[in-house]
């Protein structure tokens, strides 16, 4: 009975102790400056990046979430393509102001600057990736920190994405200066987690990768 | 009087035994219920292509949830059909047209439907009523093959499904009444509760 008793007030801990491992608390305005500091530094010295992702869609209708994989490339300052190998292949690439998809072969071209969304979109991308999304003027901004991560919480102010994205939280690994993860939360509460794995700054990329 | 009443009430139940007899109910296994069935989804509409994913759950014998994304996560279109109605739980602003949410209903509905009334057969093809036109329904050994939807001989639709290793691996919907197609090919391991 007695030994019940101990694993009963061992559990209670441990499940306090996860609670706690789990909880955010607001940054201090030191901790903000040194981040934003850091990311604008590291920002600046970005020429490429490359990296492999992995994309987790939670629906209220499944147990659990739909996952994708793919791989992103960035060159400096507005070229993005964002590339799915499973479950199929499909790109996205944003060049010059126009947004280029490749559906499976089948070919589609958007001029990003008549629709305002797709600009947004891709600026909050890009800003993901590379971690400059402390625009105040586009979103409302808090700042957390849990225990391995700094957690930026970001609100649209901007009513056409508003209506698409609810929230965007952004992950970077304490002492670094790249987003680690993404959360995509929709006015339904489904979200998206993109992860990023073997990330690569400066590699060299080929040109033929941002090719529509 | 006493006698009429008789006849009447037995009149009432050889009408009742025969319409059992001639109804049959026609099942379509292919989504049981409380399973999410995951695919990978194209829509296309005259020369335009749209992927996502589309999500297939039969909650009851009457109610099925259809939500499809796009391939970067964000919901496009939820919606929650009963035998007759539909609840739209969430449209992209752009879909939401009346028209279009019903042809949504429509089309699914057909697709996942768990049963249908049977007025005639011949041999493994059955007909059935429904909505304002006459259905085709072809079932081989593993279950429905495909289904033919015509209103007054006008063939609006036809669905297909199709099997690899006796489990189902795609559907695919076309319609003649207007240029759109879709497909829903089974995503790997796609099933989940």
């Amino acid at each position: 009975m007695k030994n019940h008793m101990k694993f009963k007030v061992f559990g209670l801990f441990l499940f306090l102790g996860i609670f706690v491992f789990a909880q955010e608390k607001p940054m201090t305005s030191d901790e903000i400056s040194a981040l934003k500091s850091k990311v604008s530094s590291e920002n600046s010295k970005i020429q490429t990046i490359k990296t492999d992702f992995i994309q987790y869609k939670h629906m209220d209708v499944l147990e659990q979430d739909i996952k994708s994989e793919g791989q992103m490339f960035f060159k400096a300052k507005n070229t993005l393509k964002w590339q799915y190998l499973k479950p199929m292949n499909y790109s996205i690439l944003f060049k010059e102001n126009k947004v280029y998809i490749n559906d499976q072969g089948k070919k589609q071209t958007i001029n990003a600057n008549s629709n305002k969304l797709f600009e947004k979109l891709s600026s909050l991308i890009a800003g993901s990736v590379t971690g400059n999304v402390f625009d105040e003027s586009e979103f409302k901004i808090t700042y957390l920190k849990n225990s391995t991560s700094y957690v930026i919480k970001l609100v649209p102010k901007v009513e056409t994405v508003k209506k698409y994205i609810q929230e965007v939280h952004l992950f970077f690994p304490l002492k670094e200066a790249f987003v680690s993860e993404v959360k995509l939360i929709e006015p339904s509460k489904d979200y998206t987690r993109i992860q990023f794995k073997n990330r690569q700054i400066n590699a060299s990329i080929e040109n033929t990768v941002f090719v529509p | 009087m006493q006698a009429l009443r008789i006849l009447f009430l037995f009149l009432s139940l050889s009408f009742c035994a025969s319409a059992q007899n001639t109804a049959i109910e026609l099942r379509n296994d292919v989504f049981e219920t409380g399973v999410g069935h995951i695919f990978n989804f194209q829509f296309s509409y005259k020369k335009q292509q749209q992927s996502g994913i589309a999500v297939i759950k039969r909650i009851s014998a009457d109610e099925r949830r259809v939500v499809v994304t796009s391939l970067f996560g964000g919901t496009l279109l939820d919606m929650t059909l009963y035998s007759k109605s539909y609840q739209v739980n969430y449209v992209l602003k752009e879909l939401d047209k009346r028209f279009l949410l019903n042809l949504f209903f429509q089309d699914f509905d057909l697709i996942t439907k768990n049963s249908f009334m049977i007025s005639s057969y011949e041999g493994s093809t059955y007909f059935a009523d429904y909505d304002q036109g006459k259905l085709t329904l072809v079932q081989d050994v593993i279950g429905l093959n495909s289904l033919k939807y015509q209103v007054k001989k006008k063939k609006v639709l036809t669905i297909e499904y199709l099997s690899k290793n006796d489990k189902l691996d795609a559907i695919e919907l076309k319609h003649f009444d207007k240029p759109i197609k879709m497909t829903f090919k089974k995503q790997e391991n796609g099933n989940v509760d």
